[in-house]
């Protein structure tokens, strides 16, 4: 379902389709930053609380946009205040988190992306965001831009000292 | 990196299918390849997209139950409330008429203000007056916090009141300068009382009297004015202390004068024109011997 389907998200079904569309987008977007998986889904959550109650007061074909900045501004907040405020102290359902571990894959091709992985996930909060948000959610320099109210000028050169870590890192573990 | 424009334009997707081809050839692309398609499917946790929206459903009932009520207006106690409230604020609109109308001056700001007895008042910087709005023509009173310059009609008795002291007038002109330590008036025409310290004086035109430390009223003569020198843009002192001077500075430039290590009880005389703050600075400072440096809205004076 492409965005622009969506015209009405305060009507429950659009809106529905719109959570179930984005949520992994989200969270993956926050977890990125932060491993605690709960505290992540808080703030998404917390996110789609606020698109839920302003549904009519942005523009629906920035609604993946609205919603990952929403997303990383309650992160930084919460961030900023060092005070973890969980709305509601429940446990996360049990059945929330499922796992994308493929069993296939030879040794090595496991092994590189491991080391990507960790390498990744040491790099600056500011280089991560941008790069994951260009390879994970095929964002263009010009729409991670706009999300992270910086100039392209910046993205690109965030993305550059991330991928030059990277390759420097990756050195000799690929698998040709 | 060898070829940053290129890569960076390849990860953009920015790339036609014919420099792609060329790019694929290249040393930077199979550095980059794997790098760029396996970061497409890391390994992140994920969610249950069905499992999180009911989670997400339960949370924004639970966030219902806090919203504001809504009450209906009819018949509810808001219009009561409501009510009341108008009520009180149109009592107190009637009140306050019958108190005081505050005017103020803020820093190199002055003031001419015509009162309902048609006396005139000049308000020089950092001033205030208050007075009774209401029947202002017979009780002719009102206070006054800092300097101000009065023309009044002769129509009898006219206060002034300060923190300091009174002042009584009938028919003149005259000058009021009432600051934290320091207070001071002169008449320029008809007679003035001053009242101060359970001492009264009687100033005639070209008199005037400025408080001492010590509490005595010292008189001082200057036939030659007609009206205060600041009503034309100029500060004028004779024998005043240099505390005063430059807290007189402060309130006509808006700025913050330091004086370390500087004896600002000496008296000075002489004046400063309230045009131009460098040749100010100057006719201040250069009699008493002193240097001074000027940062913004900061002036700083040394020996």
């Amino acid at each position: 379902m492409e965005e622009s389907v969506f015209d009405n998200l305060c009507e429950e079904k659009q809106f529905d389709a719109f959570y179930k569309k984005q949520v992994n987008h989200a969270f993956r977007f926050i977890v990125a930053k932060n491993k605690d998986k709960d505290e992540a889904f808080d703030v998404v959550q917390e996110a789609f609380i606020k698109i839920w109650e302003n549904c009519n007061k942005f523009d629906l074909s920035k609604a993946k946009a609205y919603l990952l900045s929403t997303a990383r501004n309650i992160f930084y907040n919460m961030k900023k205040h060092e005070k973890v405020v969980r709305a509601y102290e429940q446990a996360a359902p049990d059945d929330l988190y499922t796992s994308n571990d493929t069993p296939e894959g030879a040794l090595q091709e496991k092994e590189f992306k491991q080391k990507l992985e960790e390498t990744i996930n040491k790099l600056p909060d500011i280089q991560k965001e941008v790069f994951l948000l260009n390879r994970m959610e095929g964002k263009k320099y010009r729409e991670i831009a706009e999300l992270l109210d910086i100039s392209v000028k910046a993205v690109e050169k965030r993305m550059s000292k991330a991928l030059l870590t990277l390759r420097s890192e990756m050195e000799g573990l690929e698998n040709i | 990196m060898k070829n940053e424009k290129e890569i960076l334009k390849w990860l953009n997707g920015d790339m036609s299918p014919e420099e792609l081809a060329d790019f694929s050839k290249t040393e930077d692309f199979s550095n980059y390849a794997q790098i760029a398609s396996e970061s497409e499917k890391l390994n992140y946790p994920s969610v249950d997209p069905n499992v999180a929206l009911k989670d997400f459903k339960a949370r924004v009932a639970g966030r219902k139950k806090k919203e504001t009520k809504v009450i209906s207006l009819k018949n509810s106690i808001f219009y009561k409330v409501a009510a009341s409230v108008v009520i009180l604020l149109g009592i107190s609109y009637f009140f306050y008429s019958m108190q005081k109308e505050t005017l103020t001056t803020t820093f190199g700001e002055n003031k001419t203000v015509l009162l309902a007895d048609d006396s005139r008042v000049v308000l020089n910087a950092v001033s205030s007056i208050a007075f009774k709005k209401r029947n202002f023509e017979s009780s002719r009173e009102l206070t006054l916090q800092g300097e101000a310059f009065f023309e009044v009609t002769k129509k009898g008795k006219f206060e002034v009141q300060t923190s300091l002291g009174v002042v009584n007038v009938l028919g003149t002109k005259f000058n009021v300068k009432s600051r934290e330590n320091y207070f001071e008036v002169f008449c320029y025409e008809g007679k003035v009382s001053v009242a101060i310290n359970k001492q009264t004086v009687i100033l005639t035109p070209g008199k005037g009297v400025v408080l001492q430390p010590d509490g005595r009223l010292k008189e001082v003569e200057d036939a030659s004015q007609v009206d205060p020198k600041w009503l034309h843009a100029e500060s004028v002192f004779t024998e005043v202390p240099f505390s005063e001077v430059l807290a007189e500075f402060e309130r006509q430039y808006k700025l913050t004068i330091s004086a370390k290590n500087i004896d600002v009880s000496v008296l000075y005389s002489g004046g400063f024109s309230h045009k131009n703050k460098e040749a100010a600075i100057q006719s201040i400072s250069l009699p008493l011997g002193l240097n001074y440096r000027i940062e913004n809205d900061k002036i700083e004076l040394y020996k």
